[in-house]
């Protein structure tokens, strides 16, 4: 027999109150742990996929449209723009380097992206296998869409115009081979499949069915994502094509910033929901310590006359709270990790995108040094009335 | 060797107690017998360490409990005195085995399942060591009540009012339990009560 055991069949018999009170805890510990998880993940998660470009240059329309479609993929991009203009953005003297992109076409879902090697580059990939693109129709695919569609050097598919799923306009005719896969990056470039621009280009011109030959001057892109040399680029290069050009500038830094002050406010409310279900079981801690300490009153007045010191009276009541805490919080991480499973499921299927916790061991530990002070705290009221306490008016007192 | 001198004792200022001088030898048995209300319990508790005397001193083998430091005093009374209520007090969620372990491990004395054994078995209640405190009868509560108060072996064993809600039958058992109890461990055995049955079975007593 020890304190321990005995705080364990202390807390089994009155089970259904542990079982609220544990329920409670564990709800806000979880709810407290999720929502923290969500908003870093996420914001990392976006931030990371800026991948240092300054700048995204493209058809005019809404600036948060572009930034979504061009940088992180997950939206329709504005239009189209022209590539010989845009060619002369990347000319001038504040940009340090401009990376064309042609977005619009899909394998199974997977955006393909026309581009130039150097996009690669810019998304920090590695080649984990095979070769970049050296010429048309060759492709280069990231990591997820290897995995998911089970794609491997050598392997060859058509893509299909539009960017959701669909076999109904297939560009049969060119079909496109694997050459290389990228290593994981943990970033948009995962669930892209990269090729030349002249690919696309050739695929819209044979699906609209015009000239054999072909002519650079009219073809389109739809973003050039620009970083700049330094930072007078940003004072002066947005608000000059902003005025002077058919073309939008828009800073995904910026455009992003904006987004997650949207954002903020709803975590920030959820937050502020747990914290006060938090506070709410940090009572129900309380309550149910400190009724042990007055309903057992006879019970810790006899462990007194057995030769138990205040201090182990103390403890006894701590330990209780202890063993609440260590079992809400277990359960709570439990609940926490099966929204977040469910949350990036769900994300995974929606964007193709895969995402992985961050920094959860630190949000561990400081949520349970959280609960730990919030027990101390509960116990320290509760334990007043053993200071009180008079054990032979107790023990004479019958009842 | 027990010994008591000039005990007094106050709740409040208006209502105080003044408490017969009394000595014991090694093993020799006491019964104090009073009316309610003139301070037994409080005697009891008094010669236990559970409460501080206001004036006069108890003696225990030399030693004078009525000075120890709190701490001390929780280890002293822990390994030597043995406490038994009227009403059996025992910690509801554990069985009675349980309750006997838990005993001797607050009370800081080494537990041994033979001697919880043994002593259930003396007491008639290995049958039910597993139950729970609120599942026994009033005879068995009566009986883990003794077993709670000398599991430990004591050197005093003080009873409160053992067998005033009992019949006469069960009243000469619990006495006959307790005499057993105190010579097994070696005890003094002290029963306060205002039960006048039992004042044939001692030859020591005391009238408050």
């Amino acid at each position: 027999m020890n304190l321990f055991k005995l705080s364990i069949l202390n807390l089994k018999t009155k089970v259904l109150q542990t079982f609220l009170t544990v329920l409670i805890l564990s709800l806000s510990i979880g709810l407290l742990l999720g929502v923290k998880q969500l908003n870093k993940v996420f914001e990392n998660q976006l931030q990371q996929s800026l991948n240092g470009i300054d700048m995204v240059v493209g058809a005019k329309g809404s600036p948060l449209q572009l930034v979504l479609s061009a940088v992180l993929h997950i939206d329709n991009p504005t239009g189209n723009i022209s590539y010989k203009e845009a060619k002369k953005i990347a000319e001038n003297r504040f940009v340090g380097s401009a990376i064309p992109i042609s977005i619009g076409d899909n394998y199974k879902g997977y955006k393909l992206v026309g581009t130039v090697p150097e996009y690669i580059e810019l998304q920090k990939a590695t080649l984990a296998q095979g070769r970049l693109f050296s010429k048309s129709f060759e492709v280069v695919i990231g990591s997820a869409v290897a995995k998911s569609l089970n794609l491997t050097i050598g392997d060859t598919f058509s893509s299909a115009h539009g960017l959701i799923e669909n076999a109904i306009e297939e560009h049969s005719e060119n079909p496109l081979k694997v050459v290389g896969i990228l290593a994981p990056t943990q970033n948009v470039i995962d669930r892209l499949i990269v090729l030349d621009l002249e690919s696309i280009w050739h695929m819209h011109e044979h699906h609209e069915g015009s000239a054999e030959i072909h002519e650079h001057e009219n073809d389109e892109v739809t973003a050039l994502l620009v970083k700049f040399k330094n930072k007078m680029g940003l004072l002066q290069l947005p608000r000059v094509i902003n005025e002077n050009t058919n073309f939008q500038a828009a800073l995904p830094k910026y455009e992003l910033d904006k987004l997650f002050q949207f954002t903020a406010i709803a975590t920030q409310a959820i937050s502020w929901i747990a914290l006060a279900i938090l506070l709410v079981s940090g009572i129900s801690i309380f309550i149910s310590l400190y009724r042990m300490v007055l309903e057992r009153s006879k019970e810790l007045a006899l462990i007194r006359t057995y030769g138990g010191s205040r201090t182990m009276l103390i403890l006894l009541v701590f330990t209780e709270g202890l063993l609440i805490g260590i079992l809400s919080f277990g359960v709570g991480i439990l609940i926490a990790s099966i929204g977040l499973q469910a949350v990036f499921t769900a994300v995974e299927e929606t964007y193709k995108q895969q995402i992985y916790l961050l920094n959860y061991a630190q949000d561990l530990l400081e949520l349970g040094l959280f609960t730990f002070a919030l027990i101390v705290f509960a116990t320290a009221i509760a334990i007043i009335p053993i200071f009180k306490m008079d054990i032979s008016k107790i023990l004479s007192n019958e009842k | 060797m027990i010994s008591t001198s000039n005990l007094t004792f106050s709740y409040d200022k208006g209502n105080s107690f003044e408490f017969p001088n009394f000595q014991l030898k090694n093993e020799e048995h006491l019964l104090i017998l009073g009316a309610s209300g003139i301070g037994k319990t409080t005697f009891l508790h008094l010669l236990a360490g559970v409460l501080s005397p206001k004036n006069g001193e108890i003696s225990i083998n030399g030693e004078l409990i009525s000075k120890l430091n709190p701490k001390k005093l929780d280890n002293y009374r822990g390994k030597n005195i043995g406490l038994i209520f009227q009403k059996t007090i025992a910690i509801a969620s554990l069985s009675v085995a349980e309750n006997l372990a838990a005993r001797l491990y607050f009370s800081k004395v080494a537990s041994r399942q033979t001697e919880i054994t043994q002593l259930l078995a003396q007491l008639d209640l290995l049958a039910v060591k597993n139950k729970k405190p609120s599942q026994l009868s009033e005879g068995q509560l009566q009986r883990l009540g003794i077993a709670l108060g000398v599991i430990h072996q004591p050197k005093i064993i003080l009873a409160d009012e053992p067998t005033s809600s009992l019949d006469d039958t069960n009243c000469a058992l619990v006495i006959n339990l307790l005499k057993t109890q105190a010579e097994k461990s070696k005890a003094n055995l002290i029963i306060i009560t205002h039960d006048q049955r039992i004042k044939k079975e001692f030859s020591n007593t005391l009238e408050l």
